[in-house]
């Protein structure tokens, strides 16, 4: 039996996939960056006191989180120009990497959102009231006491949703995005699959080694922003 | 007279529970009130409702000639209300995210709108002046419970309100951390703040209030000088109350227990 696989060659391919690393790292930051932002509503609309609100906002979170993301790109991508066109608007000015965005920052708006939710519930009421007692209006108690500290519980599993919004950027591919794993098909159909078990153990090499650097980053932030603060108790 | 802090007929239910069943209370300045009683008696809520902590369901709350109906109040009265008042709770509450100097700097800037410069000087003073002046910039959580309270005391003291509140404030604290905070409170006392004490320090509120307040039920059974109440109560369950304090293991609980 003749092997026909030769993984010494491995390395060479990272270099090469690592080519398309800005239009994962585009689709990235600007999903994150939505996400964050539309997490951020959707927590206020699922915190607020509109009864309505909230249970648009939460049925929002739970659809959102119910959907896999790859569904959410085939509704998107390939389901809403066919409805637009009915209704005589043109969506084939937007681009394939518009699209994983806006996709991505829908799927992980619920995760922010989450999140959000949590890391603001966790805070303990007492420093609310605290501020509160010292004569504090509610949105100065929020941007001074509250929010400060819900972003320091917040840290670790924002690091978290990073890495996974991170890991479904490889979904860009599906509609012919060259992103990095796309980069990868494209290396491997060149050669017509001949080196297609290399191609992509360099890929998965890649996106671990950018997942452990995340981590590390994480770490960091919270260790920095955090520092000398944790709560004694909880 | 001038009362600084007058309390009409405060009404307070959790769900079911009626916590308060219409409380009054007139307190005059300078006056050091401590309120006693048993858990579940009310005192807590009490004194939550006269900064709205805690929104009483009917009766009015004054401080200083500024009256809130409490049925009817709006967002900017309860502010009002509160930067009258300050208070010391039981769990410290220092806030967080700041450093000790910071959580006695903080009312001042944002409430008080003093320059940062101003606030700090003010709160060295203050943080000096209840033994912390080694303390100013380590976070509340690398302090002990003792310290913290002291913060706590000063946090609220920087702000010259019209009535401090303490929320039983040595109950969280161990044994021997207790007499460092009271000692903090009697020397706040002595400078002629009106407060208004929750505890279970009996000793303290013989050496300090001016008036003792025993609650029930969600009413005041009984108040008088600490002489009076502390010594020669005249209701039943004040007398009660205060023998359980002073004397946990009494013979008369046990043989109620072992007749029962």
């Amino acid at each position: 039996m003749e092997n026909t696989y030769d993984l010494s060659t491995v390395p060479s391919y990272i270099p090469k996939i690592l080519k398309a690393l800005p239009v994962t790292a585009e689709i990235l930051i600007f999903s994150l960056l939505f996400g964050l932002l539309l997490g951020a509503l959707v927590t206020m609309g699922a915190l607020g006191k509109n009864k309505m609100v909230r249970i648009i906002s939460n049925g929002y979170i739970s659809f959102m989180r119910g959907i896999p993301t790859l569904v959410l790109i085939f509704l998107l991508y390939l389901g809403l120009p066919q409805l637009m066109v009915g209704i005589g608007i043109d969506l084939s000015a937007i681009t394939k990497t518009k699209y994983i965005i806006a996709c991505l920052s829908l799927g992980s708006s619920a995760n922010m959102a989450e999140m959000m939710r949590a890391s603001y519930l966790a805070v303990d009421k007492g420093q609310r009231e605290a501020a509160y007692s010292v004569g504090m209006k509610g949105f100065t108690a929020f941007r001074r006491i509250i929010l400060p500290q819900a972003v320091g519980i917040a840290i670790p599993t924002l690091g978290n949703n990073i890495i996974m919004l991170f890991k479904e950027t490889s979904l860009a591919f599906t509609v012919g995005v060259i992103d990095l794993l796309g980069k990868a098909r494209a290396i491997s159909s060149a050669s017509y699959g001949t080196n297609r078990l290399e191609v992509y153990i360099a890929t998965g090499i890649v996106f671990w080694i950018i997942c452990i650097l995340m981590e590390y980053i994480s770490k960091a932030v919270e260790k920095v922003y955090t520092k000398g603060r944790k709560q004694a108790t909880s | 007279m001038e009362s600084m802090v007058e309390l009409k007929n405060i009404h307070k239910s959790f769900g079911e529970n009626h916590i308060l069943k219409g409380v009054d209370m007139k307190i005059k300045k300078g006056e050091v009130v401590v309120i006693l009683g048993p858990s579940g008696s009310g005192k807590t809520t009490l004194l939550r409702t006269i900064n709205f902590l805690d929104s009483a369901d009917d009766g009015s709350v004054s401080v200083h000639d500024f009256k809130v109906k409490c049925k009817k109040h709006t967002k900017s009265q309860v502010i009002e209300l509160r930067r009258k008042t300050a208070m010391v709770f039981q769990n410290y509450n220092l806030f967080q995210n700041k450093t000790i100097l910071q959580n006695v700097m903080e009312g001042l800037v944002t409430v008080k709108k003093y320059k940062k410069a101003d606030a700090e000087v003010n709160s060295r003073k203050i943080l000096e002046k209840v033994g912390l002046s080694e303390r100013c910039d380590f976070y509340p959580s690398q302090l002990s419970g003792g310290q913290q309270q002291r913060a706590g005391i000063a946090r609220a003291l920087i702000l010259d309100p019209d009535v401090i509140l303490f929320d039983e404030p040595t109950s969280a604290l161990d044994p021997e951390l207790v007499g460092e905070v009271l000692k903090t409170i009697k020397v706040v006392a002595k400078t002629g703040i009106t407060m208004i004490v929750v505890t279970h320090e009996i000793s303290f509120a013989r050496e300090v209030a001016s008036r003792v307040i025993f609650m029930e039920g969600g009413v005041v059974v009984e108040e008088g000088p600490p002489s009076e109440i502390l010594v020669n109560p005249k209701e039943a369950r004040t007398q009660q109350f205060l023998q359980r304090i002073t004397n946990p293991d009494n013979k008369e609980e046990e043989t109620l227990l072992f007749t029962q």
